[in-house]
């Protein structure tokens, strides 16, 4: 099993969050165990690291609130949900590698990739008893539908460029990522026994977190040397319109528009599309909604007292804004 | 229900009213929206679409809300069960039908 990688704004917490993350990813595996012929893919893949941020957030935010109930299942919970749509997310897009190994799609076919999904699933539900009373389970209910249809929008508006609204892309990005991660936050501060100021404090910073890091996500897959593990202009090729395209687009005028719409393009296609993006003023003011949303992410801790949680959770939202001009990152 | 109806599109099969009708009857008021978005979930999931997929886990989103409201753990215990062995061993109607049937002795 390959070891997760700890964001370095977290390592301060290194010793606590890192032996509860060992032990979620040890429990994970052992759910394995009854997957019968879907085993093998789900151990490959749950075994393969990852950042584990989600729960990382929940842990941070449950210790800051006084750590005074569990922690661990509602980490197993936000985890097995988080992979769950990435394993099917993945069949969705057509995806073939997913953390350096190949995606189970790939690897055994449609089918078994939405099983796969559906089995972490019914294992994350054997979690819900523990928070029973506590108002997490109705929560992430009601986040793993908003993410649904945030997916849902998204594949509707595929390669539809001249409908979409800054409005409308912000939508889209806060259902289908934004949230989880603002309930990862509120319900680790709920778990941890905070009251109702501090675990919507935590909340609105997960919620400005997640907009940060998919508008830097969404940043990223313009810059050749950022290290995403994904091929560059993914986007751009499978019709998924993000801020840097519907800002180049408005400026740009019809020409960009639509090269954005047209499916199959050519290579030259694509690159005269990455060309009137790049080119201009998109890059930067994408730059400043991410910047923007990080600051906001800041804001909303400034109600709480200092704490070393605290300060994590600054630096994160710190190194989430930071990207260069040439994609790298100081994490 | 209203809300799947709602987003139910063009680009996946007709909505299976008449196994929706049987469920009804299996179920009872108070379990047939739990029973049919469940079963709405796994007939999407059992097309092997991408657009089946992603509406089948709209489903089981609005499945986890009405499940919050029953808020009975042995229900939830009941649905985890029985979902982990039917991604294993991809269980029919028939056995579907005859779990429905069970619930009532459970809540």
């Amino acid at each position: 099993m390959r070891p997760y990688e700890l964001n370095a704004a977290l390592r301060p917490l290194a010793h606590g969050l890192g032996a509860e993350l060992e032990e979620m990813s040890a429990c994970m595996l052992a759910l394995c165990s009854g997957a019968g012929g879907l085993e093998a893919d789900l151990r490959r893949i749950l075994g393969a690291g990852g950042k584990h941020l989600r729960p990382s957030l929940a842990w941070v935010c449950w210790r800051l609130s006084g750590g005074k109930g569990e922690i661990l299942p509602l980490m197993c919970m936000l985890e097995l949900m988080h992979t769950a749509s990435l394993i099917h997310d993945d069949f969705v897009d057509g995806a073939i590698w997913r953390r350096g190994e190949e995606t189970i799609n790939a690897r055994s076919g449609g089918a078994a990739a939405v099983r796969a999904g559906d089995y972490l699933l019914s294992r994350a539900m054997t979690f819900l008893k523990v928070y029973r009373g506590t108002g997490i389970n109705e929560a992430l209910s009601q986040v793993s539908q908003e993410m649904c249809r945030g997916e849902l929008e998204q594949r509707a508006g595929l390669f539809h460029v001249r409908w979409m609204t800054r409005e409308t892309y912000f939508s889209r990005i806060q259902a289908k990522t934004a949230l989880l991660m603002a309930e990862s936050c509120r319900s680790g501060a709920v778990a941890g026994g905070a009251g109702e100021d501090v675990s919507c404090a935590l909340r609105e910073y997960g919620l400005h977190l997640g907009m940060a890091f998919q508008i830097r996500d969404d940043l990223l897959d313009w810059l050749p040397d950022s290290d995403t593990g994904k091929a560059p202009m993914q986007d751009l090729r499978s019709g998924v319109i993000t801020l840097p395209m519907l800002i180049a687009a408005r400026k740009r005028g019809s020409e960009l528009s639509v090269l954005l719409e047209k499916r199959d393009k050519t290579a030259e296609e694509v690159q005269r599309a990455s060309q009137l993006v790049l080119d201009g003023e998109a890059m930067e003011r994408t730059r400043s909604e991410l910047c923007s949303e990080g600051e906001k992410a800041l804001v909303a801790l400034e109600s709480l007292p200092p704490s070393v949680e605290k300060s994590a959770l600054s630096t994160l939202a710190g190194t989430i804004m930071e990207v260069k001009g040439n994609g790298s990152i100081t994490v | 229900m209203t809300e799947i109806r709602r987003l139910w599109n063009g680009a996946l099969p007709p909505i299976p009213e008449g196994p929706l009708e049987s469920l009804r009857a299996l179920a009872g008021d108070e379990l047939y929206e739990v029973c049919a978005c469940f079963w709405l979930f796994r007939y999407l999931h059992g097309a092997e679409d991408e657009e089946c997929t992603l509406m089948g886990d709209f489903c089981f989103g609005r499945f986890s809300k009405h499940m919050s409201d029953l808020d009975s753990v042995p229900l939830t215990d009941a649905f985890a069960e029985y979902l982990s062995r039917d991604t294993v061993l991809c269980r029919d109607w028939k056995d579907y039908c005859d779990f429905v049937r069970g619930l009532e002795r459970i809540i």
